[in-house]
């Protein structure tokens, strides 16, 4: 079988782990670790990696909401950045967040989340999520700086 | 090894063109720039054209306006870079002493694809999950507001500064200034990001003839010098400071050190500002203010015509328009103008150093995928 998308593999999301995980990549060579998961290794370029968990908390970086998206997407919605213990940084859409009447969730405790049902494309990588949760993350020594 | 000097420019005013074509939109520009050489298109031995979107072959349907035959032609797309990258191209081409005239073009027409935001890569995994150019912007500027208290407001002064000057360029799409309330009340696009913050899709073309120094002696006696043109691509570094861009931190470096200048000696920056925040973010990285005091800078006036260091004097790319591969050109143009005093209503008052500055974007995992930079000198 030749694929030359950027992943084919599995879910992004280990759903069953409490609370859900990222699945990443991990370089059976160098160690590097990367979600999404690579192709190839980007601190040594060889192809021999397998499927790591990321850690579980990590802190909201930054974040939008979009407005005016493309034809096939419904808005708003809402996109997060978060950064992970182990040098991980995730971009998803937000879930557990509502956009208008909120204030600015930066610094807020994310987990890994997955689209509703309903908003499920099949893709893995177009349906994973950044959970914002009522979790305090200013005592976690897990999570990173805000 | 010759330096390059910039001997001619000429460009169409940015806008909607409705119908136009890449060939004769282009062939203006370029008989602009040709005009203000004093040269004909039979002195040109090579071309470059910069262009995104335009299909196959945009630079040979421009040269085909003159029934121009056989010289080298070389197309390049590099995102909103690409008018920058055929500058470099162009200049590395007469550095090599292969090449005394060149002309260096950059043609973009939006307008035909409608309103909205640009094509990206659809295997790209932010694209997959609905990631767009006016939010990757937008995820920069609430961070740079969460560590910088930044207000909507004093973002909204960075398109109300360009749309004053952008109201003095013939060249502008935009031709009427802004208020604050204008800004901030228009149609929100991607938080904190209104419309008004943002650049307009455009049609527009722009050119410029570069030579040798010894081409450029037969054609001018006040020649603009390129002292520096650099072209960076951006590294793979997921976790980056969002308010730091360190593609055009790396450009900087080498731009100042090849140039022999730093910020002390800039009359003026043209810079790439498709949104709002991109400009403070800027005026920061080339060393005009510290990290976090670039609003400061903006609020003092300093950045304004007539200030100490004005930035994007032409409008930029939020009130000139933003005809992708045609701004990085049209940047050297304004530059050209305002270092030989041909800027008019606009004109700055010192007019010695300027710098151009474009990025290209954006890819998951980059800050930028291109980046140029150049310095020009009376």
């Amino acid at each position: 079988v030749t694929d030359y998308r950027s992943y084919s593999g599995g879910p992004l999301v280990d759903e069953h782990a409490e609370p859900p995980r990222f699945v990443g990549s991990a370089c059976r060579l160098c160690g590097a670790i990367a979600f999404p998961p690579r192709r190839r290794c980007a601190s040594c370029a060889r192809a021999d990696l397998e499927p790591a968990p990321i850690a579980p908390y990590g802190r909201l970086y930054s974040y939008t909401v979009v407005r005016i998206g493309r034809p096939h997407e419904m808005t708003p919605y809402a996109i997060g950045v978060a950064d992970f213990p182990g040098g991980i940084r995730v971009l998803a859409r937000l879930s557990g967040w509502a956009a208008d009447g909120a204030g600015s969730p930066i610094g807020r405790t994310v987990t890994a989340g997955v689209a509703d049902p309903p908003a499920r494309t099949g893709d893995p990588r177009a349906d994973f999520r950044l959970r914002v949760t009522e979790r305090d993350g200013s005592d976690s020594s897990e999570a990173v700086r805000a | 090894m010759t330096r390059t000097v910039v001997v001619g420019a000429g460009m169409t005013r940015f806008g909607k063109h409705p119908g136009a074509a890449i060939g004769p939109l282009g062939a203006a520009a370029v008989s602009a720039a040709l005009d203000s050489a004093g040269l004909g298109l039979a002195d040109v031995q090579a071309a470059t054209c910069g262009n995104v979107l335009g299909g196959m072959l945009p630079g040979q349907r421009i040269l085909r306006e003159f029934g121009v035959s056989d010289i080298p032609v070389t197309n390049v797309e590099n995102a909103c870079a690409s008018g920058g990258t055929a500058l470099h191209l162009a200049v590395r081409m007469i550095e090599s002493g292969e090449y005394d005239v060149v002309l260096a073009m950059g043609v973009e027409i939006l307008s035909a694809l409608g309103s909205g935001l640009l094509p990206q890569d659809p295997d790209d995994v932010d694209v997959l999950q609905g990631i767009n150019l006016p939010a990757s912007y937008a995820l920069r500027a609430h961070r740079y507001m969460h560590e910088h208290k930044l207000t909507a407001e004093q973002l909204a002064l960075v398109s109300v500064k360009s749309h004053e000057n952008g109201a003095l360029n013939p060249h502008a799409q935009f031709s009427t200034p802004w208020t604050v309330a204008d800004v901030v009340n228009a149609k929100m696009i991607a938080d904190p990001l209104t419309l008004y913050m943002c650049c307009p899709n455009s049609d527009g073309a722009a050119a410029v003839v570069v030579c040798s120094e010894a081409a450029a002696r037969r054609c001018t006696s006040t020649p603009v010098y390129v002292r520096a043109s650099v072209l960076v691509s951006g590294h793979f570094h997921p976790v980056r400071d969002l308010t730091a861009p360190e593609t055009t931190i790396t450009a900087r470096d080498q731009a100042y050190a090849a140039a022999a200048v730093g910020p002390e000696d800039l009359d003026m920056i043209e810079c790439h500002d498709p949104f709002a925040i991109a400009e403070l973010l800027y005026y920061e990285v080339f060393g005009l203010a510290a990290q976090g005091d670039g609003v400061g800078l903006l609020t003092s006036g300093a950045t304004r015509l007539g200030g100490r260091i004005p930035v994007n004097p032409s409008g930029g790319l939020l009130a000139r328009g933003h005809p992708l591969g045609a701004t990085g050109i049209a940047q050297i143009a304004e530059a050209y103008w305002q270092l030989r005093g041909e800027a008019g209503a606009r004109q700055i008052t010192n007019h010695r150093v300027a710098l151009t500055h474009v990025t290209g974007g954006g890819i998951c995992g980059y800050d930028n995928g291109s980046c140029t930079v150049h310095v020009l000198t009376t």
